[in-house]
């Protein structure tokens, strides 16, 4: 590109000079025609008047005239013709005009020859005004002719000038076709594959590449995508293998509990019919036996129950619409009054608590923890659960709180696990499920769940629900 | 998505191959401004009169090298002796044009007849010679004074003879002229019914040649520069502008390749006038072939009108205006610069 612009920039010099010799050459020219056309206005002064001041004048402009063509420099043949032709003619014209001269400044001839000489000097000027008017015409004629040549040059010029442009042109259309060739179509192919694989689909291929940077990125990259293909095709693989052992587990429970329903059920009705129409021939610690029977086949079916539950709500299809949990839990709250007419407690229920969740799900997860507020605040005096939302971290965390038995904070993050109790079964009944059911039912819902605590001071059981930043992400399956 | 980053790039490319054909069709637009249009061919018709000497050379050439032919034009030549008598054809009607010195012409002029020139074809200043005998006492100019003159009348001859006289301060009227044809001149002085004859070349070095040792030459180029002109008339001339136009164009090629090939174009003439080119040679060299219309032709013009007055060839009056005799319209069409007289 650079040599290009150097070869046009001297071309574009060396034309410009063309141009400014033709110039000077049609100056010299004009200077020329001014030149004779005084000559010759001199030399009809002198014919006219014979004054020496013409005399004078014509010598001196011829003199300039010779030190013109002595320094000018005329190309070209046709030039070059008309200047030899005008150098002989101006000798010519010299001679005539001194013969001229002498002839004027001569004696007065005698009678005899005043005809002659008379003719002769009209002879002579003839000849003078012949020679003057062809030298007038020739210089005219170079006059043009340098015109011309320097109208050519200027042409020329701007030939130069605009070949220059189109040659400049045409490299920056190949540079571009180059760059866009090697640069820019590997890199949107690049991009492209690059975009292809962001949006999931890992089979893109990059391709070869060529031998630059250009084409090591994109082996680079595509080496890159292999590795992550080849790691996404074991956790797939994995995950299916974990899914089906799941399966497996779920269907396992789920026949076990229903298998083991039926003999409880004998057991608990067996024990109730035993102590109805045998009770009389039992003693206390017999009936005291089966009372245990019964509690204890009783305790083992809740079990069965909070255990297919919490399969349940692994299981079950995530159907997402706005819930509004106040309500909700003023269902929920009525309905554990009805079931124990003689407590009370006090609710505090907030209003406008709508979010984005599945209903049953929700609900499952609302009912076990205004469950376990109704039942760890069983002995305290002035009962009081409230549910609510706060602002936290500019999340809402919405909670059920209340002022109940409390716990431990040293234990807090051990009650999410499934079985585990921080209270005797003695003091406050339950299977140790509740909780580890409300965490996989927030989890769902990619939200979390803490709780805030305090032995005898009551607890709060915080929930969010939902990750705003990952709001369209989904696990892929049931495991995930 | 990709074609937001190519957009950048393309653009350039369009730019620049927007710039590369606006510049295409400026250079292509320049290169045609310098082809010229080539000339309809439509034939034409034309007879010339056509002195077979040197002196018509490029109408010669241009005959030889088929350029009437190529511009269009069917010319028929009618060969004769001498311009004067090529003049004589055209004014009987023989020919549509003719060639000869221009003093013929002035003469004709004079005289009264519509003729004009369309174009001077040659110059030379030293066409024309004096050939005298020495063993009748002539050794220089003065000594032509009182002598027999052979010259043919109403030629170049003749005035160069009289403007030779003036140029050495001789009184012309001295001189007792001999009318001779063309033919007769180199063969009237060797027998010596004349001391000396005026004459235009080849016959001038015919005469020399004839007289050998006992001629003596002489020459003036500051006394007279004779041209040859073609001539019509003016009506014809204003009436046919195409195929004088084309007649032209022939002759300035003519011009053009005498001027490139010189030697071709002499061994050409002499060829075909049957004159031996070593003795075409030196007078040759003095002939200026150019295709032109000058001022100063003016100038010879009426200088001869003096002549022809005072020797009595017409009667005496005021000098006539040549310029309506110089047919300018037809080589102002072909080649303007060729025209130099003042308008
Ligand atoms: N509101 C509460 N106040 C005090 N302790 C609680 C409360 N909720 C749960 N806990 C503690 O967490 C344990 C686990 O609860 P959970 O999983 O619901 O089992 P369960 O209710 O069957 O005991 C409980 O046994 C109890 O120790
Ligand atoms: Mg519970």
């Amino acid at each position: 590109m650079l040599a290009a612009v150097g070869v046009i920039a001297s071309a574009v010099w060396s034309t410009y000079a063309e141009v400014e010799d033709a110039r000077r050459q049609r100056r010299d020219a004009s200077d020329l025609a001014r030149r004779l056309t005084s000559l010759k206005l001199v030399t009809f002064e002198y014919a006219l008047i014979r004054q020496e001041r013409a005399l004078a004048q014509y010598r001196e402009i011829s003199n300039r005239i010779d030190g013109m063509f002595a320094a000018s420099r005329f190309q070209g043949p046709a030039q070059q013709e008309i200047v030899a032709r005008l150098r002989s003619g101006r000798t010519l014209a010299n001679q005539i005009f001194d013969e001229l001269a002498a002839a004027f400044q001569g004696e007065t001839p005698n009678r005899a020859d005043l005809e002659p000489s008379r003719n002769f000097e009209a002879q002579l000027l003839s000849r003078l005004s012949i020679l003057q008017q062809d030298n007038l015409s020739d210089v005219f004629r170079l006059t043009d002719l340098t015109t011309e040549q320097s109208n050519a040059a200027q042409q020329r010029l701007l030939v130069v000038i605009l070949s220059g442009l189109a040659l400049i042109a045409l490299i920056t259309l190949g540079v571009s076709w180059l760059i866009h060739r090697d640069v820019l179509v590997p890199v949107a192919r690049l991009q492209q594959a690059a975009q292809q694989v962001a949006a999931g689909n890992w089979t893109t291929e990059f391709g070869a590449g060529g031998s630059d940077e250009i084409g090591q990125l994109t082996r680079d990259l595509g080496r890159m995508t292999q590795a992550l293909r080849d790691a996404l095709a074991r956790v797939e693989r994995s995950n299916q293998e974990l899914a089906a052992l799941n399966r497996e587990l779920e269907a396992f429970s789920y026949s076990v509990s229903h298998d083991l329903r039926a003999p409880l059920r004998s057991m608990d009705g067996f024990s109730l019919a035993l102590l109805e129409d045998y009770g009389v021939r039992l003693d206390d610690e017999g009936k005291d036996f089966l009372r245990r029977i019964r509690a204890a086949s009783q305790r083992m079916g809740h079990l069965i129950d909070d255990m297919l539950s919490l399969s349940q709500v692994t299981r079950s299809e995530l159907r997402p619409e706005p819930v509004d949990l106040g309500e909700m839990a003023r269902g929920i709250a009525e309905a554990l009054g009805q079931r124990n007419e003689g407590r009370k407690v006090h609710w505090q229920i907030d209003d406008r608590l709508t979010v984005r969740a599945d209903q049953a799900l929700i609900h499952i997860a609302m009912q076990n923890l205004l469950d376990n507020a109704w039942k760890f605040t069983s002995r305290t005096p002035e009962a009081t659960i409230r549910v609510g939302m706060r602002e936290q971290d500019g999340r809402q965390a919405y909670f059920v709180a209340d002022n109940g038995a409390g716990f431990d904070m040293a234990y807090a993050d051990k009650l999410f696990d499934a079985f585990q109790r921080l209270h005797h079964a003695g003091d406050f009944p339950g299977t140790g499920i509740g909780l580890a059911i409300v965490q996989r039912v927030l989890q769902r819902h990619d939200g979390a769940v803490w709780a805030e605590a305090a032995q005898g001071k009551g607890a709060t059981f915080f929930f969010t629900i939902g990750q705003p930043e990952h709001e369209h992400r989904r696990p892929g399956h049931p495991a995930g | 998505m990709s074609g937001h980053r190519i957009s950048t790039p393309a653009k350039r490319v369009l730019v620049a191959s927007g710039l590369a054909i606006v510049a295409a069709i400026a250079i292509g637009y320049l290169v045609k401004g310098y082809q010229s249009a080539a000339p309809p061919a439509a034939l034409e018709k034309l007879s010339i009169a056509l002195p077979t000497l040197p002196h018509a050379a490029l109408v010669h050439i241009a005959a030889a090298n088929g350029y009437f032919a190529q511009q269009g034009l069917e010319l028929t030549v009618v060969p004769v002796t001498h311009g004067k008598a090529a003049i004589e054809m055209l004014l009987q009607g023989k020919a549509d044009l003719a060639t000869a010195a221009e003093v013929p012409f002035a003469l004709q002029v004079m005289a009264g007849q519509p003729l004009a020139v369309a174009a001077s074809v040659l110059s030379s200043p030293n066409d024309n010679v004096i050939v005298a005998r020495r063993d009748r006492g002539i050794s220089t100019p003065r000594d032509l004074s009182g002598k027999r003159i052979g010259i043919t009348s109403g030629t170049s001859g003749e005035y160069f003879l009289w403007a030779f006289f003036i140029r050495h301060k001789l009184p012309p009227e001295s001189a007792v002229l001999v009318d001779l044809p063309p033919g007769q001149i180199a063969q009237e002085l060797l027998k010596g019914g004349v001391d000396a004859v005026s004459t235009w070349q080849p016959v001038a070095l015919a005469a020399q040649s004839a007289l050998g040792t006992n001629a003596v030459s002489f020459t003036e180029s500051n006394a007279y520069t004779e041209l040859h002109v073609v001539i019509g008339r003016s009506e014809f001339l204003k009436a046919h502008p195409g195929a004088i136009k084309k007649l032209l164009r022939a002759l300035l090629k003519a011009e053009e390749f005498n001027r490139s090939e010189p030697e071709q174009a002499l061994n050409l003439v002499a060829g075909r006038l049957k004159i031996d080119v070593q003795m075409m040679r030196p007078f040759w060299r003095d002939f200026e072939f150019t295709v032109d219309l000058r001022q100063s032709h003016l100038i010879t013009l009426e200088e001869e009108a003096h002549w022809a007055m005072a020797r009595g060839h017409v009667a005496k009056g005021p000098v006539p205006n040549f310029l309506p005799h110089l047919h300018l319209d037809a080589l102002l069409a072909v080649r303007p610069e060729r025209v130099t007289v003042a308008r």
